[in-house]
């Protein structure tokens, strides 16, 4: 190791519930000490964090700054296909077979996926076998196989979970919405079994040569053995891997808020012969530094975020008892976000379900939320709080967030002061921004629904 | 290493102190059995606690020994649909002024069975727009004075997390996690909510199930082909229900025949309490000795008379649906603790647990003739004998006919020469699973409940590993003929309605 550079990070974190401000029921502050996470940079640029677990067992988590809100349309799926590729071809060192007996004969869990942000190659083991999990991650990492065999298996693998994907009404729906408002790229990157089946050897070891790089990498270690151990097993392991900047992905917000202007007044319609519908709206949010964000978090979770008490479950479930699902999903990541809101309904009652979801947008895009609604909202997130921090897997987790989105350290730490510091106004304000350019609304269902669906604007079959 | 700022001494001993087992776990079964904290109540109910973690937050589960195994005919679907119904609240919670909504709660029952039974009966009868007019009139008269979804209301502000509910063919689960500070909140609500429900907005309720069967169900290839499979395997034991009920028979539910189910089966002998977190076991078993010893005692329900008869022939079925193509295999077995379920638990392991299991290897890697496969031992619930099944997804171009003959022949190979380093593997599986489990407050709290819930001893969840290890290579083999055969299997396939040119 040339630089190591550490710091032993505790944080003290007091989070008091309900201070200062008349609650329904008068309880004791309470508070939560966090164990420490202790933070190193290899001399690559790999980021190393460390949180100490009090059981026996080690977990080596290793994020390559690229997932699927890298791709672009002419690379849409790769990430699924190169994490797979990895998963069954395994490394110079551990070569599929070997790999998968290894790691079975341990007993360990390894896991090799695509997130939105990143490649993520995490191997779970009993403590003893240590030594063999900071092995087998780095391996993973430096030096994967990518041979014609494992890359045909896993294009094949990908192809059919995409076709698969495509007998969920639910996946279809948030696929083909996403699609539609980022274009196909990044949030709606949206792979065909053709497009993937194109991938070469060179394609996916050209990305994978292009972002393993030192910074663009982060590790995570959850152990029961100590940070000492960790970080020496770490810079054995990670240190010839070549250095390098990290990779941001970008996204034009410009034009996928134009799409999704574009879109006002259309339903998407996906025919499927099903006797259930699934409506789903949406559009572009802030991404997660946006200052905002914290009113337009509270703002989810009245509308259709939290719980059965949230607008929609009780305007759409409670009272009309028209759907089981209903819910909206607002995502703010680096760069850019998402807000979803859906329901599946029967049906006959397609109609009256889109008008509720509509309606109750415009309402909380256009009235001031009562003090009660606030002030419930703002007590449960802050009540709440403390399960973001239960497990030293959480907290870990929360470290690379904050590492991974730039954020200021104190973003957690500060997380309740600035929810509760927002605005009943400020509310109103982001909401009404939020939804300006209008919504995408995406419907698969029954063609009997056709009728209904051209009350609400132009219908545009899109299978 | 440039630059170390080491945690001051005083606080890192501080945070050692709050974690009442840092360190110290070297075994998992140990480790529960030498800090669970189990007791009786005089009413019979099973408290189980276990003090842990180092955040002040704390996992509570509480499940009935019931299920949709104990509905008859009548009443499929009923478990569940009281599951959904003990969110409504109480006679004071939930409701504005129980005083006026007694009497439009009565009528609305009332008036509900009575179109429920005439359009049963007699669809066309002339009263029935006029009594289905009332019912809204009476729904939206009680809504005014309903909070609606009150529990969430106000665990949701208490800063409560997953609070959410389940039903299996054996057991009914109530979930949330709480700040530790709010046990006494819990409990007072929890005891309330079980001693005197009130099925208000059932009608409105009975409709969500049936979007909720429709979403999982009659939308999903793989759910029909599931719910088919069950109906087919098992010919007269009630696990051959849907627990959500039939599409056909859910709008039909009765409220009294729900509430019936709930005073019968609602019963404290049949009842586990389990928290898991930081806590003062003594303090929370206290709190809960106050609120849920008020509980009246109530006889345990008959157990199922009902027993499978033996299967004597293969049987087989394929269904047609808008849907990439599917298989199912099953095999009639034993029921846990028994040594067979355990013995065909390794099987399932050995077969496809993880991506050097039999069956992964030849026909995930090598053949490449299918797309995913998996096992389940004790299908479809672990009260009574079950079954062992085998989910596979053929890979384009195969055929799930295909695939079915590979998996046999694989099937036929792995009995003839499994190996000890097989068993061994699966052995070294379990152990770091147990330990793996461990990992969460919620995690544990469901493992303790599901053991003592469905076979009365949550020790079970400790000497797991240990009853494993008595499984032996002679007891695998023997299970060829003993359970593997063609006579005692059923085979489903889901095949794609588009190949032939339309929905069939």
């Amino acid at each position: 190791m040339k630089r190591v550079m550490t710091m032993a990070i505790l944080i003290v974190l007091a989070l008091f519930w309900d201070a200062g401000r008349p609650a329904s029921a008068q309880f004791s502050p309470d508070a939560i000490r966090l164990p420490p996470v202790e933070t190193a940079v290899l001399a690559n640029g790999i980021r190393l964090f460390y949180i100490r677990d009090e059981l026996p067992q080690v977990t080596v988590m290793a994020s390559i700054g690229f997932g699927k809100l890298y791709e672009k349309k002419e690379n849409a799926g790769i990430s699924d296909v190169i994490a797979k590729a990895i998963s069954l071809g395994g490394s110079v060192n551990y070569p599929g077979s070997v790999l998968h007996e290894k790691v079975d004969a341990m007993g360990g869990r390894l896991s090799v996926e695509s997130s939105w942000e990143g490649t993520v190659i995490s191997l779970k083991v009993l403590e003893r076998f240590r030594g063999e999990a900071f092995a087998i991650v780095a391996d993973l990492v430096a030096s994967p196989v990518f041979d014609q065999r494992s890359l045909d298996t896993a294009k094949g693998l990908v192809a059919d979970s995409i076709r698969r994907k495509y007998d969920d009404p639910a996946e279809i729906a948030f696929d083909r919405v996403r699609d539609i408002i980022f274009g196909g790229e990044g949030y709606g990157s949206s792979p065909t079994p053709e497009k993937v089946a194109a991938y070469t050897i060179e394609d996916v070891k050209g990305v994978w040569e292009k972002y393993r790089a030192g910074r663009n990498i982060m590790i995570g270690i959850s152990s029961s053995i100590g940070f000492a151990e960790a970080g020496r097993l770490c810079r054995e392991r990670f240190s010839a891997i070549a250095p390098g900047g990290d990779m941001a992905y970008t996204a034009d917000r410009e034009s996928i808020r134009a799409r999704v202007k574009a879109s006002r007044g259309k339903i998407y319609f996906y025919p499927k012969d099903i006797p259930q519908s699934t409506v789903i709206v949406g559009t572009v949010a802030p991404e997660i530094s946006y200052g905002g964000g914290y009113a337009l978090e509270i703002m989810n979770f009245i509308l259709g975020g939290g719980s059965f008490n949230s607008r929609l479950m009780t305007e759409i479930r409670v009272k009309r008892g028209l759907a089981y699902a209903v819910q909206s999903i607002l995502k703010l990541r680096s760069g850019t976000g998402v807000f979803l809101a859906f329901a599946q309904v029967e049906n006959r009652t397609l109609g009256e379900a889109l008008g509720l979801l509509n309606e109750n947008i415009d309402r909380i895009s256009h009235e001031k939320i009562s003090g009660a609604e606030m002030e419930w909202a703002r007590k449960a997130i802050t009540n709440s709080f403390v399960f973001q921090f239960d497990t030293p897997m959480n907290v870990l987790s929360n470290y690379l967030f904050i590492a991974y989105n730039n954020l200021p350290p104190d973003y957690f730490t500060g997380y309740l002061g600035r929810i509760n510091g927002v605005r009943d106004g400020e509310v109103l304000a982001e909401t009404a921004k939020l939804f300006e350019p209008g919504l995408v609304t995406v419907v698969v269902g029954n063609e009997s629904v056709l009728p209904d669906l051209k009350k609400f604007g132009e219908v545009v079959i899109i299978k | 290493m440039k630059k170390r700022m080491l945690m001051p001494a005083l606080l890192l001993a501080m945070m050692i102190a709050a974690d009442p087992g840092h360190g110290a776990i070297r075994d998992a079964g140990e480790y529960l059995k030498k800090n669970v904290v189990a007791r009786k109540l005089k009413n019979g109910i099973t408290v189980i606690l276990l003090n842990r973690g180092y955040a002040p937050v704390l996992a509570f589960e509480i499940s009935f020994r019931v299920g949709s195994v104990d509905e008859s005919y009548r009443t499929i679907g009923a478990a569940h649909l009281l599951e959904h119904m003990l969110f409504k609240g109480t006679e004071t919670i939930g409701t504005k002024d129980w005083g006026r909504e007694r009497p439009l709660q009565a009528r609305m029952e009332a008036v509900g069975e009575t179109i429920d039974r005439l359009k049963l009966t007699d669809p066309a009868n002339t009263r029935l727009p006029a009594l289905e007019a009332e019912l809204k009139r009476l729904q939206k008269e009680q809504a005014d004075l309903v909070v609606s979804t009150p529990y969430d209301a106000i665990y949701a502000e208490n800063g409560g997390v997953g609070f959410n509910a389940s039903t299996s063919k054996d057991k009914t689960g109530y979930y949330i996690e709480l700040p530790s500070s709010r046990l006494e909140m819990w409990a007072k609500m929890e005891s309330e909510r079980l001693i005197s429900p009130v099925l208000r907005e059932f009608y409105l309720e009975r409709n969500n199930v049936l979007q909720e069967r429709l979403m999982h169900y009659d939308s999903i290839g793989t759910g029909l082909i599931y719910e088919k499979f069950m109906a087919t395997a098992l010919m007269a034991h009630p696990y051959r229900h849907p627990i959500i009920g039939w599409r056909s028979n859910i709008p039909f539910l009765s409220i009294e025949d729900v509430r019936k189910f709930y005073r019968d089966n609602y019963v404290p002998s049949r009842m586990t309490i389990t928290v898991v977190g930081m806590q003062d076991t003594e303090k929370t078993f206290a709190v809960i000795e106050k609120y849920f010893g008020v509980l009246d005692e109530r006889p345990d329900p008959a157990p199922v008379a009902i027993g499978e008869p033996k299967q004597t022939g293969e049987r087989r079925f394929s269904m047609n649906f808008e849907a990439n193509p599917y298989l199912m295999i099953g095999w009639h077995k034993p029921a846990f603790p028994s040594r067979d379920d355990l013995t065909c638990e390794v099987i399932a392991e050995m077969l496809t647990g993880g991506k050097s299991s039999r069956l992964y290897r030849a026909l995930v890697l090598e053949k490449k003739i299918a797309s995913s496969i998996s096992a389940w031992n004790g299908a479809p619930g672990s009260r009574y004998d079950n079954l062992f099944v085998l989910f596979a997804a053929p890979r384009p171009p195969h055929t799930p006919q295909e695939l079915e003959r590979a998996i046999h022949d694989e099937m036929s190979r792995f009995f003839v020469d499994v190996s000890e380093a097989e068993l061994q593997k699966v052995i070294n599986g379990i152990e770091s699973a147990m330990v793996f489990d461990l990992e969460t407050n919620k995690g544990i709290a469901h493992l303790l409940s599901y053991y003592q819930t469905l076979y009365g001893n949550w020790k079970y969840a400790a000497d797991y590993l240990a009853m494993i290890k008595k499984v032996s290579m002679v007891d695998v083999k023997g299970m060829k003929d003993k359970y593997f055969t063609e006579s005692n299997r059923t085979v489903g396939m889901l095949l794609d309605s588009r190949a032939a040119g339309g929905k069939k």
